[in-house]
C-alpha cells in the first residue's frame, strides 16, 4: 500500500476515533453540566426555603395582619426555581412530588387564610374553625415534609449523578488521552518502521554506490514510494554505470590519441634532429662532388669532408639508436634499473636540438656519481620529454629562457625527486586546479591535446609516485617523486 | 448507549487490574437457610399491596422468611390479632394504632408502607337529599369507630363548619356499609377503598362522593408488639428488606403489581387500577405518621374517646432500627416544632 494512502487511512481512522471520543466527551460534559445545574437549583431551594426557615415561617404569616406580599413574592420565586428545575430535569417522579407538595401547600395556605378570616369574624362555632385550622396546619406540615424529603432525595441523587458524570468525564478525558497517545505511538512506530526497514536500505545502498560500486542494486520490496525511489535509484545507477563505461572508453581513446599526437610531436622533433645532420651530409657531399669535377682535391680536404659526413651519420645513428631504445622499451613496458644520466642523454637527443633552436638554456642537475632508479625508463623519459616540451612552449615568448631539470634523493634516499622548472612565473591558482584534468590546455587551438599532464600524472601514479605543481617555487615548477626501487 | 460506553470503559480500565491482582476468588454458592416462620396479619385492601407483592414474588422467602398470612377485612382487625398474639406483625392505619397506644398497648410502628390523602371519602345517597357537604347535617352516617373513616368524617365535618352533633353516626363494620346504604339504613358512609369505590359503582347516579385531600393524610403501617420486635430484630429487618424489594418492584412494574393484587384478592383489575393512583407506596418513616397521630390524639382527647389527658410522645412507639439499617434514606423522621 502506498505510504501516502497509509497515512491518509491512519489519519482518517484517527479523525473518526477522535470524533467518536469527542462526541462522548461532549455528552459527558453536558450530563455533568445538567446534573450540576440541578444540584445548584436544589441547593438554592434548600438554602432559601428551608435552611433560612423563611419557607416554614411563610406559612404562619397568616396569623399576622401584616401584608402577605412577601409570601407571594417568595412563592413566585420558588415557582420559578421549580420551573427551571423542571426544564432542565424533564419529567421526573420526585420532582413531580415536589411540585405537587408545593401546590398542595399553597392551596392549604389559602384555605388557612380563608379560615382565619372566618375565625376573625367570631362565628358561633368558633371552636370548629379553630380545630379546622389545626388540621390544616398539620397537613401543611405533612406537605412541607414531603417537599423537603423529595428535595433531599433529588439532592442526594443529583449529588451522586454529579459524581458519576464527573467520573465519566474523567474517564472520557483519560480514554481520549490514551487513544491519542496510542494513535501518536502507532504513527511513530509505523514511521519508525518505514525508516528503519526501508529508508535505511536505501541509505545503505546509496553508501555502497557512492563508493563506486555501480553494479550494486538496491532491493526494496513492495509497491510504496520507497520501492519507487529504489527503482529510480537503480535506474540512475544503471545509466551512471553505462555512462561511466562510455567515459572510460572515451578516455582510453583520448589517451591513445594523445599518445599519437605526442608521437607526432616527437616525430617532428626527430625529423628536425635528423634533418640537420642530413643537411650537413648533403651540403658536404655536394661541395665535394663539385670540387672533384673541377680540380683534384687534396686528400686532407677529402678526409675532412668524409669525416664531416661521418660525424653527421654518427649523429643520425645516435638519434635512431635512442629512438629505437625508446620504442623498444615502451613496447615492453619493462621495469629496469637505469642510469638517470643515460636517460637524460637519450631525452636530450630527442629534445636538445629543439631547445637549441629556441635559445633555451637547459640545465640538468644529477647527484654526483649518477643516480640509478628501478622503474620504467620509457615512461619516465616520456614524462620528461612532455614536461620539457611544455616548458619550452610556455617560455617561448619570454626573453630569458631556461629550463632546469633537477634530480634529488629525498626521504632517506628512498625517493627520487625530479623537478622540471622553467623561467615562467608560475601557474595561476585558478588554472593550477584544472591543469591536471584531461583535455585542459592553455595552448593555442591545434597545438596541444590537453592530455600531456594528465597522462604524465597517471604514469607517475601508476609507477607508485606522486605528480604535482610546486606552489612554493617562484617559477613554474612541476615535480614528480618516485620510489628509488619500484614496489611490485 | 452512553452508559454502555462507560461500562465498557470501566470494564477495560479495571479488567487489567483484576488480572494483575490475580483476582481469582471462587464464587461460593450460598447454602439455602431454613425459612423463619412469621405470621403477618394483613388485609385485601390496596394499602397492603407491598405485602401481597413481597409474598407473591418470593421476596420474603429470599430473605429467609416463611410468611403465614392472617387475612382480615381491615387494619384494625389485623392489629387486634397481633395484640391477641395471633400474629407477629400487622398492617394497619394510624388510627387503630393511636387508640392502641392510648390504650397503653406496647406496640411498635416499624414502618409506614403507604400514604394517601385520597383514600377516604364519604359516599352519600342523593335520594336522601344530599347533594352538597352541608346536606349531611342531620343525616345518618355510617362509620366504623376508631378507624380512619371515623377521623376522616370528623375532619370533613369541621372543614365544613359542622361537628358530630350535627349528624347521626351509625357504627358499622366496613363490610356492612354497602348493605346499610342499599337498605337506606344510613344516608351516607365514611369509608375507604375498596368498599368506597365499590359502593360508588353500586349507587351509580344515586351516589355522591365527598372527599377533601387537604384535610387528612392516611398512613398504613407495619406494626408489632414491642416484645416481639425486641426479641426478633433480625426478623423485622428481613421483613423490611422484603417490603423494600416489593416497593422497588411496584415502582418499576405497576401493571404486574396490579395483576398480582387482582389475583390474590379476587378483586377486579379495573377496580384496582381505578384506585391505584390514590396511593403512594413508599416504605418510610417520616413526619406524616407523627403529625397524623398527634392530630388524631388531640381529636380523641377532645372527643373523650380516651381517658388520656395529653398527647403521648409517639416517638416512643417508633422502631426505626430496621429501616435505618436496610434503607437509611427512607428514614426521614425529625421533630418539627408545632407552633400551634
Amino acid at each position: 500500500m502506498r505510504i501516502k494512502n497509509q497515512l491518509k487511512t491512519i489519519s482518517a481512522l484517527a479523525i473518526i476515533v477522535l470524533i467518536i471520543f469527542i462526541s462522548f466527551f461532549i455528552v459527558a460534559a453536558n450530563k455533568y453540566k445538567t446534573a450540576k445545574s440541578v444540584l445548584n437549583i436544589a441547593n438554592e431551594i434548600q438554602i432559601n426555603f428551608f435552611e433560612s426557615v423563611s419557607f416554614r415561617d411563610q406559612f404562619f404569616l397568616y396569623r399576622e395582619d401584616r401584608p402577605r406580599e412577601q409570601w407571594i413574592t417568595n412563592n413566585q420565586k420558588l415557582d420559578k426555581l421549580l420551573h427551571k428545575l423542571e426544564t432542565i430535569k424533564g419529567q421526573d417522579k420526585t420532582l413531580n412530588e415536589i411540585i405537587y407538595s408545593k401546590k398542595k401547600s399553597s392551596a392549604l395556605f389559602y384555605r388557612v387564610i380563608a379560615n382565619t378570616a372566618l375565625l376573625k369574624s367570631s362565628p358561633p362555632n368558633k371552636q370548629v374553625y379553630y380545630e379546622f385550622d389545626n388540621r390544616l396546619i398539620s397537613q401543611i406540615y405533612i406537605r412541607y415534609n414531603e417537599f423537603f424529603n423529595s428535595l433531599q432525595e433529588i439532592q442526594f441523587h443529583t449529588e451522586k449523578e454529579v459524581e458519576r458524570t464527573y467520573r465519566n468525564l474523567i474517564v472520557a478525558i483519560t480514554f481520549f488521552a490514551v487513544i491519542l497517545s496510542l494513535i501518536v505511538t502507532f504513527i511513530s512506530w509505523h514511521l519508525n518502521g518505514l525508516i528503519s526497514r526501508r529508508l535505511e536500505i536505501l541509505h545503505a545502498g546509496a553508501d555502497i554506490i557512492s563508493q563506486g560500486k555501480l553494479e550494486y542494486r538496491i532491493n526494496v520490496e513492495g509497491e510504496d514510494e520507497f520501492s519507487d525511489l529504489a527503482a529510480s535509484f537503480n535506474s540512475m545507477t544503471t545509466k551512471l554505470q553505462l555512462n561511466n563505461e562510455q567515459l572510460e572508453l572515451e578516455r582510453s581513446r583520448s589517451v591513445q590519441n594523445a599518445k599519437l599526437a605526442s608521437l607526432g610531436e616527437m616525430s617532428a622533433s626527430i625529423a628536425h634532429e635528423i634533418n640537420n645532420p642530413l643537411s650537413v651530409i648533403q651540403l658536404t657531399n655536394s661541395r665535394l662532388l663539385e670540387k672533384l669535377k673541377l680540380d683534384p682535391l687534396s686528400t686532407d680536404y677529402i678526409v675532412h669532408s668524409l669525416e664531416k659526413i661521418q660525424g653527421a651519420v654518427d649523429r643520425i645513428n645516435k638519434i635512431i639508436k635512442g629512438l629505437t631504445n625508446l620504442s623498444r622499451n615502451a613496447a615492453n613496458e619493462d621495469i629496469q634499473v637505469f642510469s638517470v644520466e643515460n636517460m637524460m642523454e637519450q631525452v636530450l637527443s630527442l629534445v636538445g636540438q629543439k631547445l637549441k633552436y629556441s635559445n633555451v638554456d637547459l640545465r640538468v642537475s644529477i647527484p654526483p656519481g649518477d643516480l640509478f632508479i628501478e622503474s620504467s625508463l620509457t615512461q619516465i623519459s616520456q614524462v620528461l620529454i612532455n614536461l620539457i616540451n611544455n616548458a619550452n612552449d610556455a617560455i617561448a615568448p619570454r626573453k630569458d629562457k631556461w629550463i632546469k631539470v633537477d634530480f634529488k634523493l629525498v626521504k632517506d634516499s628512498s625517493i627520487v625527486r625530479c623537478s622540471v622548472t622553467d623561467s615562467g612565473e608560475g601557474i595561476p591558482s585558478e588554472i593550477a586546479e584544472k591543469i591536471m584534468q584531461p583535455f585542459f590546455t592553455t595552448k593555442e587551438m591545434g597545438k596541444g591535446t590537453g592530455l600531456g599532464l594528465s597522462i604524465s600524472k597517471e604514469i607517475i601514479e601508476t609507477l607508485g609516485g606522486k605528480f604535482y605543481i610546486d606552489d612554493e617555487s617562484p617559477n613554474t615548477c612541476f615535480v614528480f617523486e618516485l620510489p628509488k626501487v619500484f614496489k611490485r | 448507549m452512553f452508559r454502555v460506553f462507560f461500562l465498557l470503559c470501566y470494564s477495560l480500565l479495571f479488567l487489567s487490574g483484576l488480572f494483575v491482582s490475580g483476582c481469582n476468588r471462587p464464587f461460593f454458592a450460598k447454602a439455602a437457610p431454613s425459612l423463619k416462620k412469621i405470621t403477618i396479619a394483613y388485609t385485601y385492601q390496596p394499602q397492603c399491596t407491598l405485602i401481597h407483592v413481597a409474598k407473591e414474588k418470593g421476596f420474603f422467602a429470599e430473605e429467609g422468611l416463611d410468611v403465614v398470612p392472617l387475612m382480615h377485612q381491615y387494619g384494625k382487625a389485623a392489629l387486634q390479632s397481633v395484640l391477641e398474639h395471633k400474629a407477629d406483625l400487622a398492617t394497619v392505619a394510624e388510627t387503630p394504632l393511636l387508640f392502641s397506644i392510648l390504650n397503653d398497648d406496647k406496640i411498635f410502628i416499624i414502618s409506614t408502607i403507604v400514604a394517601s390523602s385520597k383514600n377516604s371519602a364519604i359516599i352519600a345517597r342523593k335520594d336522601a337529599g344530599i347533594s352538597k357537604t352541608f346536606d349531611l347535617k342531620g343525616k345518618k352516617i355510617g362509620v366504623t369507630p376508631l378507624t380512619t373513616g371515623d377521623f376522616f368524617l370528623d375532619s370533613l365535618l369541621i372543614a365544613n363548619g359542622m361537628t358530630r352533633k350535627d349528624i347521626i353516626t351509625v357504627s358499622l363494620p366496613p363490610d356492612d356499609m354497602e348493605e346499610a346504604l342499599k337498605q337506606k339504613k344510613i344516608d351516607a358512609a365514611s369509608i375507604w377503598n375498596y368498599p368506597l369505590t365499590q359502593i360508588k359503582h353500586i349507587l351509580g347516579e344515586n351516589g355522591i362522593l365527598f372527599f377533601d385531600e387537604d384535610i387528612y393524610t392516611e398512613t398504613f403501617n407495619l406494626a408489632s408488639l414491642q416484645d416481639y420486635v425486641r426479641n426478633n430484630p433480625a426478623v423485622i429487618k428481613q421483613v423490611i428488606k422484603a417490603v423494600v424489594k416489593a416497593q422497588e418492584y411496584v415502582k418499576d412494574h405497576p401493571k404486574e403489581a396490579q395483576e398480582i393484587m387482582s389475583r390474590v384478592t379476587n378483586i377486579s383489575p379495573d377496580l384496582i387500577k381505578e384506585v391505584w393512583d390514590a396511593f403512594s407506596f413508599n416504605v418510610t418513616l417520616d413526619q406524616t405518621i407523627l403529625i397524623t397521630l398527634e392530630d388524631e390524639a388531640r381529636w380523641a382527647i377532645k372527643n373523650k374517646m380516651t381517658d388520656k389527658p395529653k398527647v403521648p410522645d409517639f416517638g416512643n412507639y417508633i422502631y426505626a432500627d430496621a429501616l435505618k439499617s436496610v434503607s437509611p434514606d427512607s428514614y426521614k423522621l425529625k421533630r418539627v416544632e408545632n407552633e400551634n
